[in-house]
């Protein structure tokens, strides 16, 4: 699974998709940060920024994934894979891993902005942690999801569309939160990634949330494991 | 055939070995493929559901806010008052009841302070949530029971014996100044209404009698309703006074020291406008009652507050000046007017002398008074006399809660005179062992230099006479310093910089990675492409 995870990692930078990765969140949550703190010259608050950053995560994080295994069916590189003394889930993994560690060093390289917020205001340091933390763990879900709708086509713009679209749908079902029905709001309060987030916002470490993320992106990587299985074996 | 042998590829296998991998090629790829990932998926929402059941009997949550004011955090402090108060009550609950929806409650700062409190307290301590907006009967009921208009922005607080409502604005401090939110005071303000509402009985506000005590400026002769109940006595005196006590949470009683005692839940006392002596401790008959012993008592029990109103007709009064200056540090000085014909009510000849917040209050207790005033008020003391605020070695702190301006006079001499002073006087409530613990127990006196301070001409929102009585009996009907919870200040996010720096840190923040990121992307593709 190390093997994989090294050399996923290195794929991604000597091609060009790591580097657009890397370049594009930049550019994308410096301006995001730049928008909700800088101009508008108030606050050095960041709650809004975070909340856009996790829209702009829906569109960012299936480019990192969207090569990931589709591109290895479409240049028929999966069957040497396959044949690898690596099971499935090791391969899955391995691949996860490192889409994971591309975006967490990301997300740390870009938390130099905050650097800003100390120089010109006060930034609450303990707020834009918990933030952070609870973004890792919604970016480590959509990767999942990323990975999983990688697993299912050869197409790359096709597993990266229908990951864009399959994590807006999990972020608007918080939307659904204000129908009226009471069994259909504890549904959907339980399975929506943002009321999730809400007790990082103020500084609370939830638990119960950081299982949640974790369990979810587990069955979606489990998804992506049955998926190769079976074309393993078919 | 059980025991039968394949080493075709230099592995040994059973039939059980086979019967296994049959199995597991079944759930991996075969007919048990999809039964297998149901199963999954099951596990992952069963993983999840006890995650919840568990948070909400273990505190599944950790606060990371500041270590010094953890915003969600109960105190040592307050946890073992509490535990203690459950350990001596075992039956003691409350109900945190918001009246809305979980996911509608509008304040989460709030809604997590409650659930920390139902974590930290879980055989004590629960939370339930009543949308009053669709219940027209449930609002009708609340609305009732706590004597508020109730909206989605007020959470209520059920006890035993009182349901509390507090409004969300309550959890916060403000600037009076700014106007700006500063501080959050979750825990001081659920712990004070815990306490008010599992409390038995309404605390007591004696007026004392016997003395020529008299209200409203002489119209009421306080030795009248000795005895009264308090339903009679709000029936027979129709007084802002009485109203505000009332309204405060008080049970109004007169009582005639030499005739009965306070009462157990005595947690204020009010001397008002005395023309004679109290009864003080005779050596020579030593089973005679001592007024002002039976006062000294009930104060030492703390919790207690002592207000005394006098003025400058007030005549020399040795065991009630002697009793104030000993214990209190404060004192009068009998038929000394205080007189301001610059800072007065007009037509008042400069008797009704118009008093000031001083600009430093002892932050213990005299800011936390008048936070809410903006020092634009009008404090009206009517025929003030003299007072005087000294140290004393037996209080903990002492101040001029209201001054004159410094063009007042009284003697002869002009200057800036105390109008109420006050005294604030702490115990270290011990633990079980013997030992001091965080918490401490206070008891209150002030001293107020005019006995129309009171009066219903005074009282009215013209003044803020009223406002400032009515924060000093919301400290007397509170147990805030009993449990030493101070309010959690917010970390001041203000952003100060200027348009031309943000537009150069918006460009740099913006273009200036991703541009050198995408320069090394060219680089090593053009690498690649020329290798």
């Amino acid at each position: 699974m190390f093997a994989i995870y090294k050399r996923e990692l290195k794929a991604y930078f000597i091609s060009p998709i790591g580097y657009l990765f890397v370049g594009n969140f930049l550019a994308v949550s410096g301006l995001l940060f730049s928008i909700c703190t800088l101009q508008r010259q108030e606050s050095s608050s960041v709650a809004d920024y975070f909340q856009y950053l996790i829209y702009a995560f829906a569109i960012l994080l299936p480019l990192l994934t969207m090569k990931s295994l589709s591109e290895e069916r479409r240049t028929k590189s999966e069957q040497l894979l396959m044949t690898s003394p690596v099971s499935v889930t090791g391969i899955i993994v391995g691949k996860y891993l490192a889409a994971l560690s591309v975006f967490g060093a990301v997300l740390l390289a870009n938390s130099l902005n905050f650097v800003l917020l100390e120089k010109f205001g006060n930034a609450n340091g303990t707020l834009i942690l918990s933030n952070l933390i609870c973004l890792f763990f919604i970016g480590a879900l959509f990767l999942a999801v990323g990975i999983f709708f990688s697993s299912l086509t050869e197409d790359t713009l096709v597993s990266a569309i229908t990951s864009m679209d399959v994590i807006f749908v999990m972020l608007a079902v918080n939307f659904l939160s204000d129908i009226s029905i009471s069994w259909v709001k504890k549904i959907v309060d339980f399975i929506s990634v943002l009321a999730r987030y809400e007790p990082f916002t103020y500084g609370i470490l939830d638990v119960t949330s950081i299982i949640y993320y974790v369990s979810l992106a587990a069955v979606f990587l489990f998804f992506a494991v049955r998926v190769y299985e079976r074309r393993r074996w078919a | 055939m059980k025991n039968e042998k394949n080493t075709a590829i230099g592995t040994t296998y059973t039939s059980a070995d086979k019967q296994r991998e049959a199995v597991t090629k079944k759930l991996k790829y075969g007919s048990l493929s999809w039964g297998f990932a149901v199963i999954v998926v099951v596990l992952c929402i069963a993983i999840n559901l006890a995650a919840s059941l568990l948070s909400a009997r273990l505190d599944l949550r950790v606060d990371i806010t500041d270590d010094e004011a953890r915003f969600f955090t109960i105190s040592d402090g307050t946890k073992s008052f509490f535990e203690k108060l459950f350990a001596d009550n075992p039956d003691w609950h409350i109900t945190i009841r918001f009246l809305a929806e979980e996911d509608k409650v509008s304040d989460n700062m709030v809604l997590e302070i409650a659930r920390s409190y139902e974590s930290a307290f879980v055989d004590h301590v629960s939370l339930e949530f009543t949308d009053i907006n669709s219940n027209r009967e449930l609002w009708e009921h609340y609305s009732n029971v706590t004597q508020t208009q109730l909206t989605r922005y007020h959470v209520l607080v059920e006890g035993e014996y009182h349901t509390r409502a507090v409004s969300f604005a309550n959890f916060y401090l403000t600037d009076s100044e700014s106007g700006d939110t500063v501080a959050f005071t979750g825990e001081k303000t659920f712990t004070a209404a815990f306490v008010k509402a599992g409390i038995k009985e309404s605390p007591v506000a004696v007026f004392t009698a016997g003395h020529g005590e008299t209200l409203d400026n002489g119209t009421y002769v306080l030795g009248d309703y000795v005895g009264y109940s308090a339903e009679q006595l709000a029936q027979a005196n129709k007084l802002v006074l009485f109203d505000t006590l009332y309204d405060m949470g008080f049970d109004v009683q007169v009582v005639d020291l030499n005739e009965s005692p306070l009462p157990e839940n005595t947690r204020l006392i009010i001397v008002s406008d005395p023309k004679s002596d109290f009864m003080g401790y005779d050596p020579e008959n030593p089973d005679a009652i001592s007024e002002m012993q039976i006062i000294d008592d009930v104060m030492d029990n703390f919790n207690v507050t002592l207000i005394v109103t006098v003025d400058d007709d007030t005549p020399e009064l040795p065991e009630l000046q002697s009793y104030l200056e000993q214990e209190y540090g404060l004192g009068y000085v009998p038929n000394v007017s205080v007189t301001d014909n610059d800072r007065s009510i007009k037509g008042s000849d400069g008797l009704a002398v118009l008093g000031d917040i001083p600009e430093l209050l002892d932050y213990t207790l005299g800011s936390q008074l008048v936070k809410g005033f903006t020092g634009d008020e009008r404090f009206v003391f009517n025929s003030a006399v003299k007072l005087t605020v000294s140290k004393n070695a037996n209080v903990y702190g002492e101040d001029t809660l209201i001054a004159t301006s410094p063009s007042a006079v009284a003697g002869g001499e002009s200057g800036s005179y105390p109008l109420i002073g006050y005294t604030l006087r702490g115990n270290a409530i011990e633990d079980e062992d013997g030992d001091d613990t965080e918490n401490t127990e206070y008891k209150t006196a002030y001293l107020i230099s005019s006995t129309d301070f009171l009066a219903d001409r005074y009282l009215n929102r013209s003044y803020g006479n009223r406002d400032l009585f009515e924060s000093i009996l919301r400290k007397a009907n509170t147990i805030q310093e009993y449990t030493g919870v101070e309010e959690v200040f917010f970390v001041d996010e203000g952003l100060d910089i200027t348009t031309g720096e943000a537009r150069g840190w918006t460009v740099a923040v913006t273009l200036i990675a991703p541009a050198i990121i995408f320069a090394v992307a060219l680089t090593v593709w053009a690498k690649r492409r020329h290798a």
